[in-house]
């Protein structure tokens, strides 16, 4: 109601939801997963003249949602605190995944001019070597949408950001295995390995 | 490249125009309701359907609260069908069944099906329909003019206001077991609702959207129970 008659009157959401893991194919790549605290802290404010004093805390459920993706989508997943630390897994991993929430954009239902919060980010994925050498960087977006009717503001912002976030898990749980350099360099390495 | 969809052998179109127009303090409304089958159906003891919206990455969203009225209508009445909550049925298949990557057609089942792991999911949750609700409701029309006011001695209102209501939905029925399209049903209800005032207000609201639930519920039941046919 809020949101409708004044154009977002803004709130506080902490992401709390957890998140399924994917029912896919488990790819047979031994990972180690980097994740910045760009990422795990991250917190969304927006303050303006249409959207005043927005504050969505999406840091946990970063984790939460690439957690559950990639322990699904990987043989092994060890979860390191630096880059550095990599270079000390032995043996040696198959790559390193960075996670990063390049964007993240808010649009209530004033100005979008429909009864919906919506909400639609953006991952920029890196895969490096073990020697940090960067193989390739995937741009994974997500949208969530979620009316007003039956819950409040917050709870709306909430559920567009878990759908947003729902549908960038869905992409790279079954996109990942279908990039050019996962399947040249990753895949083909691991079974040369494995002869 | 083949396709599983099932040719209407026996296609057949029932068009029911109800002219259940009320004035009960109801406004007015008129329900047409149609179905189209491709396939005998049936459900057996142990299996259930799950009704999902489709999704928004197509258009306009379908109402939650839409598809929720559906799911409660659906498991009541003498006709009810066990119906297995969507979120469970989401989850358990993530991610195919997320809008930007849920089948687009019954065609494409097979190719799900086929998956790791995805039939296993479907026949442990005992779905043997997927029942997928389309549509919104929409205003479309109204007019007239209504003021009130209040003083010392009193208040009141003069005046006469109207509107129009289109709920139009289908609903598309896959059978799982056929890996096919079972085929469909449509509920389209209009609906003026109007306040004339004088002096109080007299408001005659027309329910549509809640018309529309009932009358989907109650054909997506029968188009599942009645193997030959819905209403």
């Amino acid at each position: 109601m809020c949101a409708t008659l004044l154009g977002a009157c803004g709130g506080t959401v902490e992401v709390r939801q957890a998140f399924p893991p994917p029912l896919v194919a488990r790819l047979p790549l031994r990972v180690a997963v980097h994740y910045p605290p760009s990422l795990t802290a991250y917190v969304h404010r927006e303050k303006g003249a249409a959207q005043q004093g927005w504050s969505v805390s999406v840091g946990t459920a970063n984790v939460r949602m690439f957690d559950a993706v990639f322990t699904a989508l990987f043989s092994e997943v060890i979860r390191i605190g630096s880059l550095d630390d990599a270079r000390t897994l032995v043996p040696a991993p198959d790559a390193i995944i960075q996670p990063a929430l390049a964007a993240y954009e808010l649009s209530p239902p004033a100005l979008s001019a429909t009864e919906q919060f919506a909400v639609w980010l953006r991952f920029d994925i890196d895969v490096l070597a073990t020697d940090g050498a960067r193989l390739f960087s995937w741009p994974v977006t997500g949208y969530g949408q979620a009316g007003t009717g039956g819950m409040s503001d917050e709870q709306a912002v909430e559920r567009a950001t878990v759908l947003a976030l729902r549908d960038a898990a869905a992409t790279i749980a079954v996109e990942f295995a279908n990039q050019f350099q996962v399947r040249r360099v990753l895949l083909d390495e691991t079974a040369r390995d494995a002869q | 490249m083949r396709s599983d969809r099932a040719r209407p052998a026996k296609a057949w179109r029932a068009a029911l125009v109800a002219g259940g127009a009320g004035l009960l303090l109801a406004g007015c409304m008129t329900s047409r309701l149609d179905e189209s089958k491709n396939t005998a159906t049936g459900i057996a003891a142990g299996e259930s359907i799950v009704i999902l919206a489709r999704s928004y990455h197509k258009g306009k969203a379908v109402e939650e609260d839409l598809v929720s009225c559906i799911n409660e209508e659906v498991q009541s009445g003498a006709q009810r069908v066990r119906v297995t909550p969507q979120q469970d049925f989401i989850d358990a298949l993530f991610p195919w069944f997320e809008p930007r990557i849920a089948p687009q057609s019954a065609e494409a089942l097979p190719e799900l099906l086929a998956r790791p792991g995805v039939a296993k999911r479907i026949e442990a949750h005992g779905v043997r329909y997927i029942v997928w609700i389309d549509g919104r409701t929409e205003k479309t029309g109204g007019g007239g003019s209504l003021s009130c006011a209040i003083g010392p001695g009193g208040g009141g209102c003069l005046g006469f206001t109207w509107w129009e209501d289109d709920a139009s939905y289908d609903a598309a029925v896959w059978d799982l077991q056929r890996r096919s399209d079972a085929g469909s049903v449509s509920a389209d209800v209009h609906g003026t609702s109007m306040i004339p005032a004088l002096i109080i207000p007299l408001p005659l609201i027309a329910r549509t959207q809640s018309a529309a639930c009932k009358d989907m519920a109650g054909q997506i039941s029968r188009f599942i129970r009645d193997p030959g046919g819905g209403s």
